[in-house]
């Protein structure tokens, strides 16, 4: 960095380390670590608009007091997670509960996704107009937006990971998410510190989805905050019998520096926040008590979709 | 023109052929055989009878024209304002540069020397306009086609064309060959012959295209080489007289280049939007490498890393060879960048996240970045697109399609729409208890799925207009495990289709 006109919004979050050559980037690395440091000071001494503003925290609840409880106030940010399926079958639970934590991660930035050819092949492509249904009242805030996700594929897990560090290192993320396939080759524990590492330094938080692997996945060390193992669960049904909410078994199989745990759980779409999956712990009464005739509902296409519910 | 002939191949005659009029017939010839007598457009047949020995190959047009393409980008080492005029020739405007090269002479015979060394018999002139110094350049051959390529390149001043052009062939012109036929029966085959002549008539008889070429030739009538490659805004370079082996010089030279960019664009209060490194080898190769970036880059720094991402993405990119000896920077296109003050809030945010996409892009691949979009569509698959991340939309907030219409699935008890979509709808075998009934069972990727609860059909039909296409019924389904999937049957049963197929297109939270 030789020149002092050097605007601050530079510093940030190219290919440390991973481009350079030898001792040159280290050097460079340090540099810019400075540089990141000075950044920092000088958005706290500012405080400005986009600046963590100071009562939030560094936790994003999931809003169950026994999960924040355990979790030490919430999900942690600035920090790496892991998601597996229990079973391969179970990718779509993975997957939902993977965008559920993106959502509650949200703080109205923008998101990079990053997926593997793979895994695309796999477990289908991440399709916006779903995602904007589980954002529910995010959307209508705009604090959700699928056109700020940022989309990658990648050809393969070392280059989705190489990615991430990128993302986690980027100031103007909330969240890095990278879907791999197979981490054993690509990912070891000194791969994941090095994420672990950006996240604490860059501030957005790491996800990181194996929806493949199923309960295997956990033999491989990792340096991440934690892991959890999802299944599918029953929905609740609605009024005509269809199927309800996503609900979802939650294994917080690995917890670094605390304990795990197992609960169930639902995703309250509307709210775009976890709930219940008893009816009468929360409000999700009021889904029930829509009227009757919600399946019939006249849609905006009625020339070109029918829809009938029906209870088998 | 061939090159010339290997030296393994003795003295015999080479020629490639091609089918006209029923024959095979040779299409272009070299020197010896012309020595020969051999002539383009005599028949193969013909030809071998009289020199048994001859050496026929197929012509391939479609290599001539790479070859000539990369012969183009190869003159863009004497300047960017080049056009390709087909079959064989290249039109460069030197206008103001020829100076650079030691002037018109040093520049003709550089051109000459280089070509020859990678094997070329190149023809050159230089003069005021281009129609004039390619009619000099084929008028070096004769009727036959037959290269005269001995003798000093014409270099014509401007103004001085009228002279130079005046004992030249009418066909060197690019006349058309039926009214040259026309005009030698006439005894008019000069350019002279009709220069001397009053021109009203020439136009009425044979057209204005006639006198049209003429003028153009002589300066008369403004005309341009029709450049195909804009030129860049800025642009520098480094000349070597010992070529560069070392990909560190490579780099070393980039960053020097990039400083003086930058330096430019800094004066002209401009950010460079397209870069491009070219990168000459002796033997005529060009290593193109080119990026974009998101937002207007000035910063040498931010360049070199650019670069570095997309050098990395390469394996063995650069094949240095025989060594570079012009390594050239330039700004293909820029856009306005005022001298930003560094402000720490969203702004710089933002622009930590477009360095962050060129930085991907670079390394990556620029296809793999892309930003969602809402398609206005029925259909599942093109109702979400995908675009480039460059064009930004300018109001990010209220102008989101997917809030369209929030009461519809606000109001559902579940989202009906998949968080995946397979790229391609997967078939499932789906048995139901009626033929157009919801499905019972069905088998995905070898496993059996029992259905506990569906909610459906969702009739999904393709636009009329695009007709042929089959209507879909899609259910949303939960099996016994609690998975949920989306499911469509394709065709309406009786209707569309005796069998319908079933396919898996989602997959839900």
């Amino acid at each position: 960095m030789p020149s002092g006109r050097m605007p601050v919004g530079d510093v940030a979050c190219a290919g440390e380390g991973s481009a350079g050559d030898g001792a040159s980037s280290a050097a460079q690395d340090l540099a810019q670590l400075r540089a990141r440091g000075l950044l920092r000071r000088a958005v706290e001494a500012f405080g400005e608009a986009h600046a963590e503003p100071a009562g939030a925290g560094d936790h994003a609840p999931l809003d169950h007091d026994a999960v924040d409880a355990v979790l030490g106030g919430g999900l942690a940010r600035g920090a790496l997670h892991e998601i597996l399926a229990e079973e391969a079958g179970d990718c779509g639970a993975a997957h939902g509960f993977a965008l559920a934590l993106a959502l509650r991660l949200n703080r109205g930035g923008a998101m990079l996704w990053i997926q593997e050819e793979r895994a695309r092949a796999e477990d289908g492509a991440p399709y916006p107009q779903g995602l904007a249904m589980m954002a529910g009242k995010m959307m209508a805030g705009s604090a959700f937006d699928p056109a700020r996700i940022i989309m990658l594929r990648t050809r393969d897990a070392r280059s989705a990971l190489w990615a991430m560090e990128q993302g986690l290192r980027c100031p103007g993320l909330d969240t890095v998410l990278a879907e791999v396939t197979g981490l054993a080759g690509a990912c070891d524990l000194t791969a994941s510190r090095r994420l672990v590492l950006a996240a604490r330094e860059g501030g957005a938080t790491g996800l990181l989805v194996q929806a493949g692997s199923g309960a295997r996945g956990l033999k491989i060390a990792s340096a991440a905050r934690t892991r959890w193992l999802i299944g599918a669960h029953q929905s609740r049904r609605g009024l005509a019998g269809e199927p309800g909410r996503p609900a979802w078994r939650l294994h917080l199989a690995r917890h670094r520096g605390g304990r795990e745990g197992r609960w169930l759980r639902e995703w309250d779409h509307e709210q775009g926040q976890f709930s219940a999956v008893t009816a009468g712990e929360s409000a999700t009464g009021a889904s029930q008590a829509l009227p009757g005739d919600l399946p019939a509902l006249p849609r905006e296409r009625t020339d070109q979709t029918r829809r009938i519910a029906a209870a088998r | 023109m061939l090159p010339h002939a290997d030296p393994d191949a003795g003295a015999r005659p080479l020629v490639t052929t091609c089918e006209e009029r029923g024959a095979l017939r040779l299409a272009a010839i070299d020197r010896i055989a012309d020595q020969r007598g051999l002539r383009a457009g005599l028949a193969l047949a013909d030809a071998r009878a009289r020199h048994p020995d001859l050496i026929a190959l197929a012509d391939d047009p479609a290599a001539d024209r790479a070859l000539m393409g990369r012969l183009a980008d190869w003159t863009r080492r004497y300047t960017p304002l080049l056009a390709q005029d087909p079959p064989d020739a290249l039109v460069l405007d030197m206008t103001g540069a020829a100076h650079l090269f030691g002037g018109e002479e040093a520049l003709l015979a550089d051109i000459r020397s280089r070509l020859r060394a990678m094997g070329f018999t190149p023809r050159l002139a230089i003069a005021g306009t281009p129609e004039a110094a390619a009619a000099l350049t084929r008028a070096k051959r004769d009727k036959a086609g037959v290269d005269k390529a001995d003798g000093p390149d014409p270099i014509i001043a401007s103004g001085a064309e009228e002279a130079a052009l005046r004992p030249l062939p009418l066909r060197a012109l690019r006349v058309a060959s039926d009214t040259c036929d026309a005009l030698e029966r006439l005894g008019l085959s000069r350019v002279e012959d009709i220069l001397l002549r009053p021109r009203a008539p020439f136009a009425a008889r044979f057209g204005a295209d006639l006198i049209a070429r003429i003028d153009a030739a002589l300066g008369r009538m403004r005309s341009s080489i029709g450049a195909q490659i804009e030129a860049p805004a800025y642009l520098t370079e480094r000349r070597f007289f010992e070529p560069i082996l070392a990909a560190e010089d490579v780099a070393r030279t980039l960053e020097r280049l990039a400083e003086e960019l930058c330096s430019m664009l800094t004066r002209h209060g401009e950010g460079a939007t397209r870069l491009e490194y070219m990168l000459f080898r002796v033997d005529g190769a060009v290593r193109r490498i080119s990026l974009q970036a998101g937002r207007p880059v000035r910063d040498p720094d931010r360049i070199m890393l650019l670069f570095r991402e997309k050098l990395a993405g390469f394996h063995d990119a650069l094949d240095i060879g025989h060594g570079f000896d012009l390594a050239r920077l330039t700004a293909v296109t820029v856009a306005r960048l005022d001298q930003a003050s560094p402000r720490l809030d969203g702004r710089a945010r933002g622009q930590a996240l477009a360095q962050l996409i060129d930085t991907l892009a670079a390394r990556l691949g620029e296809e793999r970045v892309r930003i969602p979009v809402a398609g206005d569509a029925h259909l599942p698959e093109e109702a979400a697109r995908l675009r480039r991340p460059y064009a930004r939309p300018s109001a990010r907030s209220s102008s989101s399609p997917w809030l369209a219409a929030p009461s519809h699935w606000l109001a559902a008890a579940a989202p009906d729409r998949p968080i995946r979509l397979f790229d391609q709808p997967e078939p499932i075998e789906a048995l139901a208890g009626v033929p157009d009934g919801p499905p019972l069972r069905f088998r995905w990727r070898r496993v059996l799925h029992e259905t506990a609860a569906y909610e459906g059909p969702e009739r999904i039909a393709p636009p009329w207009w695009r007709g042929g296409r089959l209507t879909r019924d899609y259910f949303r389904v939960e099996d016994r495990e609690g998975r949920r999937f989306w499911l469509f049957r394709h065709g309406l049963y009786a209707r569309e289709t005796q069998s319908p197929r079933w396919y898996l297109h989602g997959v839900f939270g």
